[in-house]
């Protein structure tokens, strides 16, 4: 069969049972941003050419920052064995976030099943990290804080695993709101000139301009500062979440 | 047709409210650092650094209710059962 059948028929539409798990638009973002993590930081920080000179600067400026500001202050020295797993979280959601910029792609952290999976790899490893660092009993003992009196402690430990459900949850709207509320500004923006067009023509003409002014701004900004940020509160609450489980105050 | 005006209005003055709170917060926040900056410049730095988490988490506060009248605006339409 060529090309357009396996296209059409086994990878556009693929589904396993009563799931969909064909390819989308999403899914081949976040195939283009592992590639391109993948070249950068194989491929290009190990050759020595001027240009990777130059990029390899801006980025150990970026893992210096979050081992020494992020990981380490909330985790401790303990912190550095886990380091790579927040490198790759924090850079992946960052190429997501910047993916959905460029005209014609997509923000596969504009998904909520993308953003959910990430909280609950948050989740999985809060408690993969606590119970290798303490053993699952004590573990569970250090999941109420310490030094409670012990009529508190049973109203305490479902507390706590709300809070955990909780955490995971906000973590994954925060992201998902962020990336899509920007792209809904934006859209709003460029609306109001068909909009305007659509009562009289040369309303609409006069409304682009301002239109688009207004919506290049919002672009700057979510540029600038929600992409960067978004991806740096989302490592930080992380390394916050495992440094509590990692080692709890006692 | 009265109770699908009123469920839009509720999404409306929900969304309106959620976001006078987000942005009274972070007000709040970015004057103390403000004022902390003024008093103490060389502490500029430290402060920055405190003021972005905390706004970040009450941005994201606010987006929880703007996801909820999100939901409830674009669900208004849904067919009468039986």
């Amino acid at each position: 069969m060529d090309f357009k059948e396996i296209l059409e028929h086994h990878i556009l539409d693929h589904h396993f049972g009563p799931h969909f798990l064909g390819l989308s638009k999403h899914l081949l973002m976040m195939w283009i941003a592992a590639g391109a993590l993948i070249l950068l930081f194989k491929v290009l920080f190990k050759s020595e050419g001027a240009l990777a000179r130059k990029t390899k600067v801006v980025f150990e400026m970026l893992v210096l920052f979050i081992r020494d500001d992020v990981v380490v202050p909330a985790m401790g020295e303990a912190g550095k064995k886990y380091l790579h797993y927040f490198l790759s979280l924090f850079f992946f959601i960052l190429f997501c976030n910047l993916l959905g910029l460029i005209p014609g792609a997509s923000t596969p952290t504009g998904n909520i099943a993308v953003t959910a999976t990430l909280a609950l790899c948050t989740f999985s490893l809060i408690h993969i990290a606590g119970i290798r660092e303490h053993g699952v009993g004590h573990y569970i003992h250090s999941i109420v804080p310490s030094g409670l009196p012990g009529w508190l402690v049973p109203i305490m430990f479902p507390i706590e695993l709300i809070g955990f459900l909780t955490k995971t949850f906000a973590l994954s709207i925060r992201l998902f709101m962020n990336m899509i509320a920007g792209h809904i500004v934006i859209l709003a923006f460029l609306g109001l000139i068909f909009i305007f067009g659509a009562m009289n023509p040369w309303l609409g003409l006069a409304t682009s301009p301002v239109s688009v002014i207004l919506s290049l701004f919002i672009y700057f900004l979510e540029l600038a500062i929600v992409v960067p940020l978004q991806a740096f509160i989302f490592t930080f609450l992380t390394a916050l979440f495992v440094g509590a489980a990692v080692r709890p105050e006692h | 047709m009265l109770y699908l005006g009123l469920g839009y209005l509720g999404a409306g003055l929900g969304a309106g409210l959620c976001l006078l709170a987000a942005s009274f917060g972070i007000a709040r926040l970015a004057s103390a650092a403000l004022e902390g900056t003024a008093r103490q410049p060389e502490a500029a730095g430290a402060l920055r650094t405190s003021m972005i988490i905390p706004a970040a988490l009450i941005e994201g506060l606010g987006f929880f209710a703007l996801v909820i009248c999100l939901l409830i605006a674009l669900n208004l339409g849904l067919p009468k059962a039986g």
